[in-house]
């Protein structure tokens, strides 16, 4: 389903150039849960940022259900993002100055869903924010918060959802209810989820894992099959 | 899929949001500014101009008028029928009248139907009576005469005049005629005689010496094409006189008016376009999250651009609706308030021009902030991951360009001077230029200051200068604002001012001529005696100009001065041993030799130029029947804008003893006092009296409309200099908010940043308002000396009161933002929300 085949990333530092990712390969299947570890500094978020096609690589390339992403136009890629793809992001980004029911419209409305209000009072409940539907997002705990992102990212129903430390930010009980959140939902609409995080007892929790370091794979329980790069 | 009009909702729900969040609020208020402003151009100040203008041809007797020797070519009048203008004839010759076995020589005008076009005719049945307006001639076989001739002839209504072969009935007195004010100086009294009697008289016969004048209204643009296709088929001896030929002081006081306001709307729309670029940037970085996410969300850059424009279109709207009604508002209260006192009916309001200051508006807003949004869609979407990613500075010239260009284009359709424009806009980048290096050195001698007991002042001067960038662009954009404000109040108080001289309370109100030598000393005591004040009896001969330096005018003149009004009639002569009031040497200085060889004269400026005359050189005069012929001492300017009598010519006392003059004099007196006037004619029936105080009701009142205009424009400058002010303001707060934060963490206390963002609000103040008094001063040197022509003085009451008042406006207006951001705890650094 998601396929990442020999991703670099190298950025120019003034004359140098700077190698943050290395060869990064892997592949997951639907529903499967990955989990990409590493200390700060590793290259986690400079991956998840290529997986979603946010970023271009340098070399390699991403494949989402067997389609090479960067082989698109922007235009297409962001539709493609529109289909698949929800984010859950350490910082929250909840926008400012709309309520938690707004928030969760949004993706809604930018696909001009009809029943944008009612999928995301249902999913707000869901995630037990029935009763805080109308509140902004600074009359929020940090937990809660994220509990509004995370409906965010499911109310659209995306195929994989991408996730950068979503406890990064949060107390441990906190963090593990969300966790416990985001499989639960995993589990019941069926999503492909990558977990950025460095906390080890919550990359046990994934089907999968891999773990980075100064931008290379050390370890990876998701080795690549060398058909599937040919067929790639 | 999300179509364009799928983005609409979302985009609703961002702008309500901003609008909550008040990150719109200068964007609009610079929105309702501009539309209002441009608005009350078109609503009102036009209206305020045609009004005067129109007054002014009231002054005039029509819009145009053309003079001429001889009867006209009928293809100019079927020109004028051809564009609808609506037309009348005055034909205006000297002959004798005779009656009760007296005579006296008059200027009668015989005028159709009809006249005049414009302006006032007020007759009464007696002189100095209760007076009836009328807009038309005097009924066939009868004739109205000014009050001079009442006296002279031994006249009352229904008495016979001869006038020619003709006699005709007394029907009134000529209290006010239009262009009184330019017939002061005609010895012979005036009568109004029906054109249709006119050849009854068998006075006009080949040869005789007449004036035509023929009188034009109409549209505006009919008039303009009628006097472009008949101008270059004036004969040298035609001309075309226009309002602002007319009255001297409502002419300048329209131009200067117009000046002032085409000056004040560009700099309004400049200042506005900054505030507008300045917030748009602003409420753009503010954006850059929003932008970021919905590019996760799956949005094109393209449908980010689009719902951004969305946006822009509802505070577009938004400001055109407020801004549209306060412009309808104004318009309204004009009607209600200043009816009053603007005595000629304002021509109609008409809603449709609302459209030039829509678009002129729209095309502002988006002009000033593409730029912004620009940058709004090109956030990398990655800043969803990594905070710090900014959008790729939009380093393209083209852009700021644009915005240059949309501004170039907006003032052009507005006010198409492009001189006024460009001399506006290099000025002000030279001054930004100027502002930017005193600012530079005034901050690095600041930084020398840092070292008071006051931890607080240290650390404000350092920080100044820490933020070097921003702090000289808070600088120039707060200073030039001031600079802007300063100079528009300025200007307009002092424009006023010289206006409301020009018409002041001990301003001479009446003329007096045709006073005999044998009477100038028993008028002194009269007016003595009735407590009255008499400016100068000023002996007066009139002469007109025949040679120079021997040779005939004809050929001594250039070509280009023979058509000089100096040629085409008698000019006024008087001997002085004083410098009347008003007149400057120009060449050569006051003063003569006792027992000169030869006379000597002073001569005015401009005739001198005209007939290439300066001093040393002698002119010939015909005086009556005789020569005369004076030699030029010197040269003098002339204020034409005093209501005292001037003359072209002053002598040297004794130069001029072989001819009798006659005596002309200015005086004041109140309305309350006219009594005496009549007193005075019937004793001394010779003197003419002029009144200039009803002349002066209609300049009164064509002045206090441009003052309106003028201070409603001004107005607008302010509430855009303010608009400026305000987006400055908030952009100094942008990086406060994390400093305030970082510093709490170090341990400082909030009153002590507080504090310390006080004073550099005090700095700024200062540095900016001092910047701001020293172009202010420079600045209306070149304006008063070359664009308003009026005299410079420096303004010292606004060294104290800029920075005083400057000072007490930052820090009313800092006062909650410094709050705002020291209040946020070091927290808001470790969790952000
Ligand atoms: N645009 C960039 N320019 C330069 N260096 C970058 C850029 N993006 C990331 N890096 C560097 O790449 C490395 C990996 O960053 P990141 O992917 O954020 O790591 P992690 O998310 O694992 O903490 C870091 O050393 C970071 O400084
Ligand atoms: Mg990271």
């Amino acid at each position: 389903m998601l396929t990442a085949i020999k991703l670099g990333k190298r950025v120019k530092t003034g004359e140098s150039e700077l190698t943050i990712l290395d060869d990064v390969s892997f592949q997951l299947s639907k529903g499967k849960s990955l989990a990409i570890i590493g200390e700060s500094g590793s290259g986690k978020t400079t991956l998840l940022g290529l997986l979603a096609g946010l970023d271009s690589p340098s070399s390699g390339e991403v494949q989402l259900n067997g389609q090479s992403i960067f082989s698109l136009s922007e235009e297409q890629r962001a539709e493609s993002r529109k289909e698949n793809l929800g984010f859950v992001f350490q910082s929250f980004q909840l926008i400012e100055g709309l309520t938690a029911l707004e928030n969760v419209m949004m993706p809604l409305e930018l696909k001009g869903d009809r029943k944008a209000k009612q999928k995301a009072t249902e999913m707000l409940t869901k995630v037990g924010l029935g009763e805080r539907l109308n509140h902004y997002a600074n009359q929020l705990s940090g937990g809660e918060q994220q509990r509004v992102a995370i409906a965010r990212a499911f109310v659209t129903e995306p195929a994989l959802l991408l996730a950068d430390e979503p406890t990064g930010n949060l107390d441990t009980a906190t963090g593990k209810k969300i966790i416990e959140l985001m499989f639960s939902l995993n589990q019941e609409l069926n999503t492909t989820l990558v977990l950025v995080t460095h906390d080890i007892h919550l990359a046990e929790l994934c089907d999968e894992s891999i773990t980075l370091s100064g931008g290379k794979v050390i370890e990876s329980s998701v080795q690549m099959e060398q058909g599937a790069v040919a067929n790639g | 899929m999300a179509n364009k009009a799928a983005l609409l909702p979302v985009a609703w729900r961002i702008f309500k949001r901003d609008w909550r969040r008040k990150d719109l609020l200068i964007l609009l208020f610079s929105m309702v500014v501009a539309m209002a402003s441009i608005s009350v151009i078109y609503l009102v100040i036009d209206r305020i101009e045609s009004a005067t203008e129109r007054e002014v041809a009231d002054v005039l007797g029509a819009d145009v008028v053309i003079l001429s020797p001889r009867e006209i070519d009928s293809k100019w009048l079927q020109i004028a029928d051809d564009l609808n203008l609506v037309k009348a004839t005055s034909v205006e010759f000297a002959s004798v009248l005779f009656a009760n076995e007296k005579l006296q020589l008059s200027t009668i005008k015989a005028v159709s139907d009809g006249y005049p076009l414009r302006g006032r005719l007020e007759i009464s049945d007696e002189p100095y009576q209760e007076t009836r307006n009328l807009n038309t001639n005097p009924p066939q076989g009868t004739l109205w005469l000014e009050p001079r001739l009442f006296s002279v002839l031994e006249l009352e209504k229904g008495n016979l005049v001869e006038v020619g072969y003709t006699d005709l009935q007394v029907d009134g007195a000529i209290m006010l005629q239009p262009g009184q004010g330019s017939t002061l100086f005609n010895i012979a009294p005036t009568a109004i005689i029906n054109i249709d009697d006119l050849e009854a008289t068998k006075i006009i016969q080949p040869g005789s010496r007449v004036n035509f004048r023929y009188l034009f209204t109409g549209e505006s643009e009919a008039l303009s094409e009628f006097i472009e296709q008949v101008k270059p088929q004036l004969a040298s001896s035609q001309r075309v006189l226009t309002i602002f030929d007319e009255s001297p002081v409502a002419g300048s006081a329209i131009t200067r008016s117009k000046k002032y306001i085409g000056l004040s709307s560009l700099l309004t729309l400049i200042l506005l376009g900054v505030a507008i670029a300045m917030s748009a940037g602003r409420y753009a970085r503010r954006q850059f999250d929003m932008s970021a996410l919905m590019r996760c969300f799956g949005l094109s850059n393209k449908q980010v651009l689009t719902i951004f424009s969305y946006i822009l279109v509802f505070v577009c709207v938004f400001g055109i609706l407020f801004g549209g009604l306060v412009g309808i508002v104004f318009q309204e209260f004009l009607i209600t308030f200043l009816s009053q006192w603007i005595t000629a009916e304002l021509p109609k309001a008409d809603y449709s021009v609302l459209l030039i200051p829509t678009a002129a508006t729209a095309v502002l807003l988006m002009g000033f902030s593409i730029p912004s949004l620009v940058q709004v869609k090109n956030v990398p979407p990655m800043r969803v991951l990594r905070r710090q990613l900014e959008p790729m500075s939009v380093g393209t010239l083209s852009i700021y360009l644009l915005s240059a260009a949309t501004l170039v284009l907006i003032m052009w359709v507005q006010m198409q001077d492009f001189k006024l424009l460009a001399s506006v806009l290099l000025g002000l980048v030279f001054v930004a230029i100027i502002f930017a290096c005193i600012a530079r050195f005034m901050l690095w001698l600041l930084k020398r200051g840092a070292i008071t007991r006051s931890a607080a002042v240290n650390f404000s001067l350092r920080q100044l200068d820490a933020n070097k960038g921003i702090t000289l662009l808070h600088l120039l954009a707060f200073s030039i604002t001031i600079f802007v404000i300063a100079l528009m109040i300025l200007v307009r108080t002092e424009l006023l001012g010289k206006w409301q001289q020009s018409l002041g309370e001990n301003i001479p109100n009446h003329f007096m001529v045709n006073v005999k030598p044998n009477e100038v000393t028993e008028i002194k005591s009269f007016f003595n005696a009735n407590q009255l004040e008499v400016v100068e009896l000023y002996p007066m001969i009139r002469g007109r100009i025949v040679g120079i330096n021997g040779e005939d005018v004809k050929t001594a003149v250039p070509a280009e001065g023979q058509s000089h009004n100096s040629l085409r009639r008698e000019l006024n002569i008087t001997w002085s041993t004083e410098l009347p009031e008003g007149n400057d040497m120009v060449s050569g200085e006051w003063g003569w030799p006792e027992n000169p060889s030869e006379p000597l004269i002073s001569i005015e400026e401009e005739t001198a130029i005209a007939l290439g005359l300066d001093v040393g050189d002698s002119i010939d005069f015909t005086i009556g029947s005789e020569s005369w012929s004076a030699k030029i001492a010197s040269v003098r300017s002339i204020d034409w804008q005093t209501f005292t009598p001037n003359f072209y010519i002053i002598a040297n006392p004794g130069a001029l003893e072989q001819f009798s003059a006659t005596y002309i004099s200015s005086f004041r007196m109140e309305k309350s006092d006219k009594d005496l006037l009549a007193q005075l004619v019937k004793k001394y029936p010779s003197i003419t009296v002029i009144e200039l105080d009803r002349i002066f009701e209609e300049v009164q009142s064509i002045i206090a409309k441009v003052s309106a205009a003028v201070e409603l424009i001004m107005t607008f400058v302010v509430a855009a200099g303010l608009a400026l002010l305000w987006a400055a303001m908030e952009h100094t707060f942008d990086n406060k908010y994390k400093q305030s934060a970082i510093l709490r963490t170090l341990g400082a206390t909030k009153p002590f940043i507080a504090r310390s963002f006080r004073f550099e609000y005090l700095w700024l103040a200062l540095l900016s308002s001092s910047m701001a008094v020293v172009a202010v001063e420079l600045i209306t040197y070149l304006l008063y000396r070359f664009i308003f022509e009026i005299e410079f003085e420096f303004h010292f009451q606004l060294w104290a009161l800029l920075p005083a008042s400057t000072l007490l406006l930052m820090l009313i207006a800092s006062w909650n933002g410094v709050r705002r951001v020291t209040s946020p705890s070091p927290m808001s650094l470790i969790r952000p929300s």
